[in-house]
């Protein structure tokens, strides 16, 4: 018997197991790739800020205001991007900015996910008077004017991280609401559903354990579209003056602060916007790649 | 259909009820109103006075049936900083607003939806690649930078549009562009996704089948259906667009609501910014409510659930 043949086909190889199938479809996904290089990038520039950063972001010169780019006349290793109006480094207080973009992203949308997915799963699993009033709150949240509800929280309550972060939070649930109430809908119908009611699971591990993996591939797209809107209004109101107070270095401030000087030195305005710009396709692409991977459907 | 309307109506005006709760509750959250209607260096006794003046040191809920009456006939109360009826200075900035908002959306519209059945009949190919690409970057780029961008090069290097002001039609273009690329993607994701939808369906199948000409396939078939949550769609983006334009206004210094909401935001005039919020909601349910009906009239499977 030890001199038996190889078998010659595949026949008897095990399929291979799901996440092995995920890995195989990521590494031809480019946009997958694309998008978790750009993120990964940025989460380490928020992360070691302190130790990435050129300079002191808050420290002015007015001897060396706007100073060029390294590229332009005039250049330096000294200001790699230039320095803005108050004479601070550029570079480093986008690297630091990429701090406050990121907190108060993942933050809102974290804690909507939460806030949504906790409503859409209890109206969809539920149904009756539950699912009503489930319904009736995302009908009122669709109603406000969300912009508009923000700048008026943030002068009441404060432009802090933390206020920020919360009052943004309360602008995403309703999409998770929607998105989780209708996939928990469909799931519900399913075989296993009836079996965990059956051999007598409560209704928390049924929504906990049995639902919510179902249906965290709707949860993790949705997240990273809100991440991406968040991070966008956050810059929008910190550009109006009522989100993230200056002298901290938000996205959104720096744009604020080179409009003075927009006409003759642009590359203050153009660097900070292409950094939201990139950072939200990036995490668009992410999102989107993460869901083709995973998704049970797109396996061969 | 009747049956089907007086539900609608009935939670409609529900969720008009619960919102100018909530814009009148913000109005409190904002700190003592009397306060800031005596202003700095008021004694306690003018406070007071103020506060007996206004009716504020009566229950909440006293309050707000006094506010809403008022409302109900079209008085919003007066605004603090320039004690203008606010009902005036609402309706006097609605309509720049409602042009913007109205011309962002056509705008859109005219681009996203060839745009979108286009990439759904050429699936693949490079102008469904080209559109894709053009919603990523669309739903990517901050409006505020957008709009500067805009203004440096059509505005500054070219010299070709006015960059602030809303008072030609030239004035409007920028904040148009600008305004429309924040629904753009959506409607195009949304045409061509109905598109696709609608081309794989067997009805269109059987319009092929019959040897119908590619025209009459691709309109009369199969973009009748995949226009329906369109329909919804632009209803909710008019409403999305009256509230959002407050940054686009901001940076054009356009004259409309959203700039009157925001400078009055700036300044605590927080009955001003309670009435345009319910008014934006109000306008909001009504949109919505509107596209409910016309889709139920178009789609009778609607009208029996």
């Amino acid at each position: 018997m030890s001199n038996a043949p190889a078998p010659l086909d595949n026949m008897d190889l095990p399929m291979p197991s799901p996440r092995q199938q995920s890995w195989m479809m990521a590494k031809h996904h480019v946009g997958l790739q694309i998008g978790a290089l750009i993120v990964l990038v940025f989460t380490i520039w928020a992360v070691f800020a302190p130790f990435l950063a050129p300079a002191d972001p808050y420290v002015q010169n007015l001897a060396n205001r706007l100073a060029p780019m390294i590229w332009q006349d005039g250049g330096s290793w000294d200001h790699i991007l230039g320095t803005d109006g108050f004479g601070r480094d550029l570079l480093s207080r986008l690297i630091w900015g990429t701090q406050v973009t990121m907190i108060v992203g993942f933050g809102a949308a974290f804690i909507s996910g939460v806030v949504g997915t906790t409503l859409g799963m209890l109206g969809g699993y539920l149904g009756g008077k539950i699912d009503a009033a489930v319904i009736f709150l995302i009908n009122v949240k669709l109603a406000m004017p969300g912009v508009l509800i923000a700048l008026s929280l943030v002068s009441i309550f404060g432009g802090s991280l933390l206020s920020i972060t919360i009052i943004l939070s309360l602008l995403f649930w309703d999409r998770f609401a929607v998105v989780t109430r209708t996939a928990t809908q469909q799931v519900r119908t399913r075989e296993y559903i009836a079996a965990a009611e059956c051999s007598g699971a409560s209704k928390a591990w049924i929504l906990f354990r049995e639902i919510l993996p179902n249906i965290s591939n709707q949860i993790i797209v949705i997240g990273s579209l809100e991440m991406g809107i968040a991070i966008l209004i956050e810059a929008a109101l910190s550009f109006l003056g009522l989100g993230i107070q200056p002298p901290t270095p938000s996205w959104g401030i720096l744009v604020s602060e080179a409009r003075d000087t927009m006409f003759f030195k642009p590359h203050l305005i153009v660097i900070p916007g292409l950094a939201i710009c990139i950072l939200v396709i990036g995490i668009n692409l992410l999102g989107d790649g993460i869901r083709d991977i995973t998704e049970p459907q797109g396996r061969n | 259909m009747l049956q089907y309307f007086v539900k609608r109506l009935g939670i409609a005006l529900l969720v008009v009820l619960t919102v100018s709760v909530i814009s009148f509750g913000l109005l409190r959250l904002s700190g003592d109103l009397a306060q800031n209607l005596a202003g700095e260096g008021a004694t306690p006794a003018q406070v007071d006075e103020i506060r007996v003046l206004y009716g504020l040191d009566r229950s909440m809920i006293a309050q707000y049936f006094d506010w809403a009456g008022s409302a109900l006939k079209g008085d919003l109360g007066r605004s603090l900083f320039s004690n203008d009826p606010v009902f005036e200075l609402i309706t006097h900035r609605l309509p720049v607003t409602f042009t913007l908002a109205v011309s962002s959306l056509l705008l859109a519209i005219c681009v996203a939806l060839p745009l979108g059945v286009f990439a759904a009949v050429y699936r693949n190919s490079w102008i469904d690649r080209a559109a894709l690409g053009l919603a990523v970057f669309g739903s990517a780029v901050p409006s505020f930078w957008f709009a500067l961008v805009l203004i440096y090069v059509f505005g500054v290097q070219f010299r070709l549009l006015p960059i602030s002001g809303s008072t030609t039609w030239a004035h409007f273009i920028m904040p148009t562009v600008t305004l429309s690329t924040m629904v753009m993607p959506q409607i195009m994701r949304l045409t061509r996704g109905g598109m696709i939808d609608a081309l794989d369906a067997d009805y269109v199948k059987m319009a092929w089948a019959k040897g119908l000409n590619p025209m009459a396939v691709f309109f009369k078939h199969a973009l009748r259906n995949a226009l329906l949550p369109v329909v919804s769609l632009a209803a909710v983006s008019l409403g999305f667009l009256l509230g959002g334009s407050v940054i686009v206004e901001s940076v054009f210094s356009v004259n409309g609501i959203g700039s009157l909401a925001y400078e009055s935001i700036k300044r605590a005039d927080f009955p001003v910014v309670q009435s345009i919020l319910f008014v934006l909601s109000f306008v909001y349910v009504v949109l919505t409510l509107l596209s409910d009906l016309i889709n139920a009239r178009i789609d009778p499977r609607i009208r029996l659930h």
